[in-house]
């Protein structure tokens, strides 16, 4: 009969799996946790990857995109981030349609961190988020609260004041 | 609804001693930036049976893995908490898990599961002669058999082991009377025989040792202290692979006997030990101790592929509920719950009543390895059929979302 194993908890100062946004020009920039809370009321549509690490193992290996289709079933994509062998460097440029890798919370890029490396993960994406007032709605009556409102009383103030500015110029 | 385009960066960093396979932008992945650090000391814990259980969120969760701290390691990652590590800290072995949500608790290896049979005899006899005989039918998982006999001026022991265990260690020291007699005969061959006998040998003495059957690897070890007027040692050996014999001799015979036998078995689930002394010594204390515990998990729920898309809500063989051994009752849409079942035997059916949100999957893998899958795409009864569930191998219910 063995005995149980009770686990001694401690609290670290820094976690040994991290994932951070570097500095921004203008201090320090969104955090991991924020940018996940994000997902979901923002989409996020990948167009370009860029992946920069130590070696190439970590650069070449497979990297899966998990989403789930409209039936609701979970879907595995590979994505072929393969190495050049003449490249002089361990770094790696993917370029993907913005409709192809769409990040919402749901999905996941997944793939292995190797013990004690680092990784440098980029991408450009398009992002698609529910707009504010000042945002173009595309709604029939009107793209903002100003062409609402104009259309309500019947007038086109705007239009009319950059006529006159255009034919008096 | 709105768009705009901008530069996302991250930078991931693993500082531990393991590679981790992580979904990258996923919600709910615990262990990234954690600082809540669980670590069990496992330096002197015995992995070679296989399974353990963890209690994570106070729900005990059951592991079966590679009798190896790699295994163990890729059955904790495998229940889809944290991601798990070793570390040696000061020449001890912790295996740790990083996660600020999940609380985890004990870890026990090589748990309840497995049967432990111990039997003690002990005959102090004053006759002048005394037959003590015992019969081992069916070889538990471990057994451990301890006889000490005073014996008398004449003293016969014998002793019969059948079935085949893995791993066997026979031990016996006798300090023999004027005349002793002692014969060992063991049938079938275990993977691993190590046999010991040590004999402080009285003015006459025969020792006969046959064993039948080749072990793979086999190890046996006489030492001999008091060399009798007259000794007749017959040892036949069909010879293994690997075979180390030493014989040492010396001196002085005793007029007092004790014999002592000792064997660690590895094996089944059922064991029977019958003693019976005739010819009834002046005082004679025989005690026998067995016991058995748990109920054997013979019917496993396991949901590792993720399935949240549909409940079990209810649980049958036969029209027979079965009895929650690990993890919670129905209903249950997660891992890890253990049943067993009383309706053992071939052609049994089981039956689950599920209530679905999203299409799934279930496959049974029985107690004979044989595979039945199902879809699951509506609430109601699902019945398996032509099972064969048995107390020695788990009958896996896998549920995982999507079509089969």
């Amino acid at each position: 009969m063995s005995v149980p194993i009770t686990p001694i908890t401690t609290t670290l100062i820094a976690p040994v799996i991290s994932v951070s946004m570097p500095l921004q020009v203008t201090g320090i920039g969104a955090s991991y946790s924020q940018f996940l809370q994000s997902l979901g009321t923002y989409n996020y549509g990948a167009e370009y990857f860029y992946l920069y690490a130590s070696t190439y193992a970590e650069i070449g290996q497979p990297v899966y995109y998990n989403h789930f289709d409209a039936n609701g079933n979970s879907v595995s994509v590979f994505l072929p981030f393969a190495v050049d062998p003449y490249q002089q460097q361990p770094a790696l440029f993917y370029e993907t349609e913005s409709d192809q890798i769409i990040l919402t919370g749901l999905s996941s890029l997944q793939f292995t961190v190797y013990a004690g490396k680092t990784m440098y993960f980029k991408f450009f994406a398009t992002i698609a988020y529910t707009g504010s007032e000042l945002d173009d709605r595309n709604l029939p009556q009107g793209d903002n609260t100003f062409e609402e409102l104009e259309k309500a009383e019947g007038i086109s103030f705007f239009d009319d004041y950059c006529n006159y500015l255009i034919d008096n110029e | 609804m709105a768009i705009k385009r901008e530069l996302i960066q991250f930078t991931i960093v693993n500082s531990t001693d393991c590679d981790y396979n992580i979904p990258m932008f996923q919600q709910n992945v615990y262990s990234v930036n954690a600082t809540t650090k669980y670590s069990w000391d496992v330096t002197t814990a015995v992995l070679s049976c296989g399974t353990g259980t963890i209690v994570v969120n106070s729900i005990t969760y059951p592991l079966t893995y590679a009798a190896t701290l790699t295994g163990l390691l890729s059955a904790l990652n495998a229940l889809g908490f944290g991601f798990f590590c070793t570390e040696t800290v000061s020449g001890s072995t912790y295996i740790y898990v990083v996660d600020d949500t999940n609380v985890y608790g004990d870890l026990d290896l090589c748990p309840s599961g497995i049967t432990t049979t111990t039997t003690t005899t002990t005959t102090t006899a004053g006759t002048t002669t005394s037959t003590t005989t015992s019969t081992t039918t069916g070889v538990p998982t471990t057994s451990t058999t301890s006889t000490t006999t005073t014996v008398p001026t004449t003293s016969t022991t014998s002793t019969t082991t059948t079935g085949v265990p893995t791993t066997s260690t026979t031990s016996t020291t006798t300090t023999v009377p004027t005349t002793s007699t002692t014969s060992t005969t063991t049938t079938g061959v275990p993977t691993t025989s190590t046999t010991s006998t040590t004999t402080t040998v009285p003015s006459t003495s025969t020792t006969t040792t046959t064993t039948t059957g080749v072990p793979t690897t086999s190890t046996t070890s006489t030492t001999t202290t008091d060399v009798p007027t007259t000794s007749t040692t017959s040892t036949t050996t069909t010879v293994p692979e690997t075979s180390t014999t030493t014989t040492t001799s010396t001196t002085t015979a005793p007029e007092t006997s004790t014999t002592t036998t000792t064997s660690t078995t590895t094996a089944p689930e059922t064991s029977t030990t019958t003693t019976t002394t005739t010819v009834a010594p002046t005082t004679t204390t025989t005690s026998t101790t067995t016991s058995t515990t748990t109920l054997f998990e013979n019917l496993f729920f396991d949901a590792n592929a993720g399935a949240g898309g549909y409940t079990i809500t209810a649980i049958d063989v036969n029209g027979v509920t079965p009895t929650l051994v690990s993890g919670t009752n129905v209903p249950f849409n997660t891992d890890g719950h253990g049943f067993n079942t009383t309706q053992t035997g071939s052609n049994q059916t089981l039956n689950l009543s599920i209530t679905v949100v999203l299409n799934g999957c279930i496959t049974v893998t029985d107690s004979a390895s044989n595979v039945s899958q199902q879809n699951i795409n509506s609430s109601g009864n699902y019945a398996f059929t032509g099972l064969v569930i048995n107390n020695t191998t788990a009958v896996q219910v896998s549920m995982a979302d999507n079509a089969c």
